[in-house]
């Protein structure tokens, strides 16, 4: 890609040979092919200098990683040949780190490249919960004069360029629980892995397992012996449920300081899965966290925790499919929070309301009515304006709901049941 | 305009350019065009070159270290400096120093380094280097403009190399630093770079198509005109062997050739001495006049000194020399005079426009120009000539219906000549039925019948100097062959002349240049064919070239493209339009902006003083409406002491305070105040004590 400098460039050839043919001083000729020469193998080799470099990504690989854990990245430049371009431009946008750190999108200019390998490594904190996707390695050169600009994205230059890492929200432990702590809990060891009927997961055989329940498939294919978990019945079940319905719901609080930035630095198109310009510091986020922990608490007292989505899985689910589904879950526009709760048939219902409003207090209240213990979470987003102001009346004549109510950034554990 | 003006604003608030590592290859670019200048002009460049180039760096240190606050002072200095360098120059032109234009140019460029204050500024301070480079290229007369161009090129390139350095900080790179810092990888790729791109360079050096060119004249020229009107008496400045008997075995620059009189009987070689450097895109005798009449020992114009004089209009900035320019191709040649040389203009092909500094010239009867004062060395001027095209089948199909004025000055024969010379021109063209051909068997004759020599027997008494050529030395110069030719043919009725002027000389691809040497005098033998006019021909053996213009193929692709015959570059005929009508309004437009500028400056200088005076301390700009000569007088006086004394009051400072800081302000407070404040204004003996 010539730049403006090969185009002044060119003028000033143009002009000084036609200069020569003016007055025919042979050395403007000569001066003329010097100029050629030098932007003929500026182009050949701004060419040839990008492609003998390859750069690999290197990830430290974990079964799963969870939001606020370091990670280590490595970048491997490799250059095959002696004309291996120098003043190499290297853009590097790491989506998992804090976008209003520096790096989120890091900018290397490595002068000479004399070494066969050059390693770069970084380290940083995985900013939010999410799938994320690296983009390749953006390397630019204008070797050598910035007479012409060449960048790669080719997938033979990062070889781990389709890499994507879940990362899990963040699970805050608590160290009790008002809603689950009010009922008495089973505190003898069971005869079996749950006495209910339904089938919850695998786990390791324990002793005083009943040979019944050994799954034979997975012990021939693992070597090991794993029995089947079943539902304890005897433990109440807690529903889970996130409102996610975001109509109404002012997302532009959501947004960093300058959204457009990364764009204006980023100069290929941001994709749109990643999400990036978002803030990890808003009510959603925020709920999702709290989602996290109250799950957390209800599987560690062995309540049986079921998701009340349609994008969740059936029936109850193990503290992994509970973060698996909190990693990816989103406002939705179509879903309606009634529509989300209406099928709830679980004694404890926890309720974390992102953008909380009147109707969502008004379908709890009905929920209490029909005989449901209820934990209702509400969110505020101190930065809106007017949003520190209670938009909806609770119900005081209710024994049976519960709410919490957070400003972001609260030490919310305390106000749920503290820190464990 | 506007959005020009406001790119230049733009271009001047650009932030200062901090590093020095830019302004050192700036530094190093600038110099190596400034010795390169002074290597090509000679010795005499030196003491300029070395003044510049200590102005170059301390005007690069200065730029460097006080780039972010340059100091105006400053500024209005070295725009002072510029124009007395400038004045300097038109002095050294009217003067005759050497290369005044040179010395400017080198100075110029150091002194606007002291005001390269941005990066804008330093891609300017590059076009300085190519102006001085080619100011350079056009004086170089070798090889050794190599060493400065390809150390400039190199310093540019390195400018360029820290450009993206810079550029890559100042977009937010980070600059990782290598954990082994070696110069192994760079330095070789600096080499292989250089190799590569001077191999491509090389051959696009062989391919590139040059065209013919047009010169680019300005409007006025800078050149003291040559004065006097021009005479038909040609004045050969180089000095004559001195001759014994008749024989001399020496040498000269001195060619009997350029005289008024071309005299058989001398003898005596030519030097070796550069005469000229001509430019041209076609090789081409270099023609000065030719001879009608032959009087058996020698050849001279039978005219005399009767000269047609041309005048260049105002509006001109050339001599037309002809109104029906012939068709077909055209080139332009340019002298450089090195050695001093007649009052000739020396031409290639068929001349129809002379540009040269002067106001008139003559043109003999045989189509040569003569100037006012001789080629001085030192001297350039440029023709454009018509590339005459003969074809030999339509010149054989031509009749011998000869004009009269031909047939009577070009069939002169003198009594002397011999019935065994007309025999043997009867008896060589014999066998052919049309003038070309009887021209080309005689012409033939003599290039393979007589050896050439330089030192032919001395001419003997009442002797015909062409007899004795064929028949009786049967060897002799150039001069012998073309006398021999012409009065051959005269004898068979075909009309004929000898012109004399220099060939083409060695070629030099590289400067493009042709080094015409003192032995590159010579002559040539012109032949008339109705409708056709004179055709060249070439009796003379062992003579390289030929007198008929041709096209160099100096690239593959010229050659392939027909040489000479690829399109004139179409704004020649523009830019001539262009410097004519410069000329036109040149003069009214120079008084326009002389007047504009003076109003301009003054209005300035009103501003400025208006300034001062809006400065002064309050106590006298009160004063102001109150024109009393005598209260002005006093305040006039105290500012013109604290100038003196460089003890300048401030403003929150009364008189009186300020007195009380320094000396011999006492009674002048008293006085000023006086002056200032009192109703009645200062009275005469009041005055007296200012005198005191």
């Amino acid at each position: 890609m010539p730049t403006k400098r090969f185009y002044r460039l060119l003028l000033l050839i143009i002009i000084l040979w036609m200069f020569a043919n003016q007055t025919q001083v042979g050395w403007l000729y000569v001066i003329v092919s010097l100029l050629v020469g030098t932007v003929v193998m500026s182009w050949f080799l701004n060419r040839r200098g990008i492609h003998s470099i390859s750069a690999v990504r290197e990830i430290d690989y974990r079964e799963s990683y969870s939001e606020g854990e370091s990670l280590e990245i490595d970048l491997h430049l490799d250059s095959s040949s002696p004309l291996a371009t120098q003043q190499l431009r290297l853009d590097e946008l790491c989506p998992v780190a804090d976008p209003e750190e520096e790096q989120f999108l890091q900018h290397w200019y490595i002068p000479n490249l004399s070494i066969e390998r050059f390693n770069i490594n970084y380290t940083i904190e995985l900013y939010k919960r999410g799938i994320f996707e690296f983009p390749a390695v953006e390397m630019t050169s204008r070797f050598p004069f910035g007479i012409f600009e060449r960048s790669n994205y080719s997938e033979n230059l990062v070889a781990d360029s389709g890499l994507s890492i879940l990362v899990y929200p963040e699970v805050r432990p608590l160290a009790r629980l008002p809603l689950l702590d009010r009922q008495p809990s089973a505190q003898m060891v069971q005869p079996r892995a749950g006495m209910g009927n339904e089938f919850l997961s695998l786990r390791q055989y324990r002793y005083g397992d009943s040979p019944r329940h050994i799954h034979w498939r997975s012990v021939a294919r693992t070597g090991r012996l794993v029995s089947k978990e079943f539902v304890d019945e005897t433990l109440p079940g807690m529903a889970l449920v996130i409102a996610r319905n975001s109509v109404g719901v002012d997302a532009t609080g959501d947004q960093l300081d300058s959204p457009n930035q990364l764009t204006f630095r980023w100069r290929r198109p941001v994709p749109e899965e990643l999400e990036y310009g978002q803030s990890k510091h808003t009510p959603f986020e925020t709920a999702v966290k709290i989602a996290a922990s109250l799950g957390d608490y209800a599987l560690r007292r062995g309540h049986p925790l079921m998701i009340v989505d349609e994008d969740a899985p059936r029936g109850a689910v193990t503290a992994d499919m509970l973060l698996q589904y909190l990693a990816r879950v989103e406002l939705k526009e179509e879903l309606t929070f009634a529509e989300q709760i209406g099928r709830i048939q679980q004694t404890y219902v926890a309720a974390v309301l992102s953008h909380p409003t009147q109707k969502e207090i008004d379908e709890l209240h009905r929920l209490s009515q029909r005989g449901h213990e209820i934990l209702a979470v509400c969110i505020h987003d101190g930065r809106e304006k007017g949003c520190n102001q209670q938009l909806y009346l609770l119900p005081t004549d209710d024994e049976r709901i519960e709410v919490h109510q957070i400003n972001i950034g609260e030490d919310w554990t305390d106000i749920i049941g503290g820190a464990a | 305009m506007t959005s020009l003006i406001a790119r230049y604003r733009e271009r001047q608030a650009a932030p200062a350019e901090t590093s020095f590592e830019l302004r050192r290859w700036l530094f190093y670019g600038m110099a190596a065009s400034i010795v390169g200048l002074a290597l090509t002009a000679g010795i005499t460049m030196w003491p300029f070159a070395a003044v510049a180039l200590v102005v170059l760096w301390f005007g690069q240190r200065y730029a460097g270290t006080h780039c972010e606050e340059p100091n105006p002072k400053v500024k209005r200095r070295i725009f002072v400096l510029l124009h007395v360098a400038f004045v300097y120059m038109l002095v050294g032109i009217g003067a005759g120093l050497p290369y005044p234009q040179g010395q400017m140019a080198m100075l110029g460029m150091a002194l606007i380094s002291w005001e390269m204050i941005n990066r804008g500024n330093m891609y300017t301070g590059w076009l300085f280097v190519l102006a001085n480079l080619h100011a350079t290229a056009t004086l170089s007369r070798g090889l050794l403009f190599f060493c400065p161009l390809l150390v400039a090129a190199g310093c540019f390139l390195a400018f360029m190399w820290t450009v993206e350095k810079l550029d890559a900080a100042e977009a937010g790179y980070k600059t990782i630093a290598q954990p082994n810092p070696t110069q192994t990888t760079s330095n070789r790729w600096w080499l292989k770079f250089g190799g590569m791109a001077f191999a491509v360079a090389v051959i696009v050096f062989v391919l590139m198509p040059r065209l013919t060119g047009f010169p680019i004249v300005p409007p006025f020229t800078l050149r003291i005109p040559m004065q006097g009107g021009p005479q038909g008496q040609i004045i050969n400045p180089a000095v004559p062997l001195v001759q014994v008997e008749g024989v001399s075995q020496g040498t000269s620059e001195y060619y009997h050739g350029f005289d008024s009189r071309l005299d058989l009987s001398y003898r005596g070689g030519l030097s070796t001495a550069t005469m000229m450097y001509v430019r041209s895109p076609a090789r081409s005798y270099w023609r000065s006049h030719a001879y009608d009449f032959y009087d058996g020992r020698s050849w001279i114009q039978s005219g005399g000194d009767a000269v047609e004089i041309v005048e260049k209009p105002v509006t001109e900035v050339s001599f037309r020399l002809t109104e029906d320019v012939p068709l077909g191709a055209q080139f332009t040649q340019t002298f450089y005079v090195v050695n001093d040389l007649p009052n000739i203009a020396f031409v290639g092909g068929t001349p129809v426009e002379l540009f040269i500094p002067a106001e008139q010239i003559a043109i003999d009867s045989t189509g040569g120009i003569r100037l006012a004062e001789t080629l001085d060395a030192g001297m350039t001027y440029s023709v454009r000539s018509t590339v005459p095209t003969f074809n030999r089948d339509l010149l054989r199909l031509t009749g011998r219906d000869y004009p009269l004025d031909i047939r009577e000055k070009y069939l002169q024969l003198p009594p002397t000549v011999s019935q065994r010379t007309a025999d043997l021109a009867t008896e060589l063209s014999a066998d052919h039925d049309n003038a070309f051909d009887k021209v080309k068997a005689i012409e033939a004759h003599l290039l393979t019948t007589y050896p050439y020599d330089f030192f032919p027997p001395p001419q003997k008494p009442n002797s015909d100097s062409v007899d004795q050529f064929l028949f009786v030395d049967q060897t002799g110069y150039c001069e012998h062959y073309v006398s021999a030719m012409v009065v051959m043919l005269r004898t068979q009725g075909i009309p004929a002349r000898l012109v004399s002027g220099f060939g083409s000389g060695r070629y030099d691809r590289i400067n493009n240049l042709f080094e015409v040497r003192a032995l590159d005098a010579h002559s040539w033998v012109e032949v008339y064919f109705p409708g056709y006019g004179w055709v060249p021909f070439e009796p003379t053996p062992g003579w390289d070239g030929t007198p008929q213009v041709e096209g160099l193929g100096r690239s593959v692709l010229s050659g392939f493209a027909g040489g000479l015959n690829l399109p004139a570059i179409p704004f020649g005929t523009v830019a001539s339009a262009i410097t004519a009508g410069l000329s036109l309004v040149m003069a009214p437009l120079i008084i326009i902006v002389l007047v504009v500028g003076l109003f301009f400056g003054l209005r300035w200088i009103w501003q400025k003083y208006q300034t001062y005076m809006d400065n002064l301390p309050p106590a006298y700009t009160s004063l102001q409406e109150d024109s009393t000569p005598s209260r002005s007088q006093v305040l006039r006086h105290y500012r013109r002491v604290q100038r003196k004394r460089k003890a300048v009051r401030q403003p929150e400072q009364t008189t009186h305070e300020h007195a009380a800081e320094h000396e011999h302000f006492d009674e002048l407070a008293d006085l000023v105040d006086i002056a200032a404040y009192r109703p009645e204004p200062p009275t005469a003996e009041e005055l007296e004590k200012l005198k005191n």
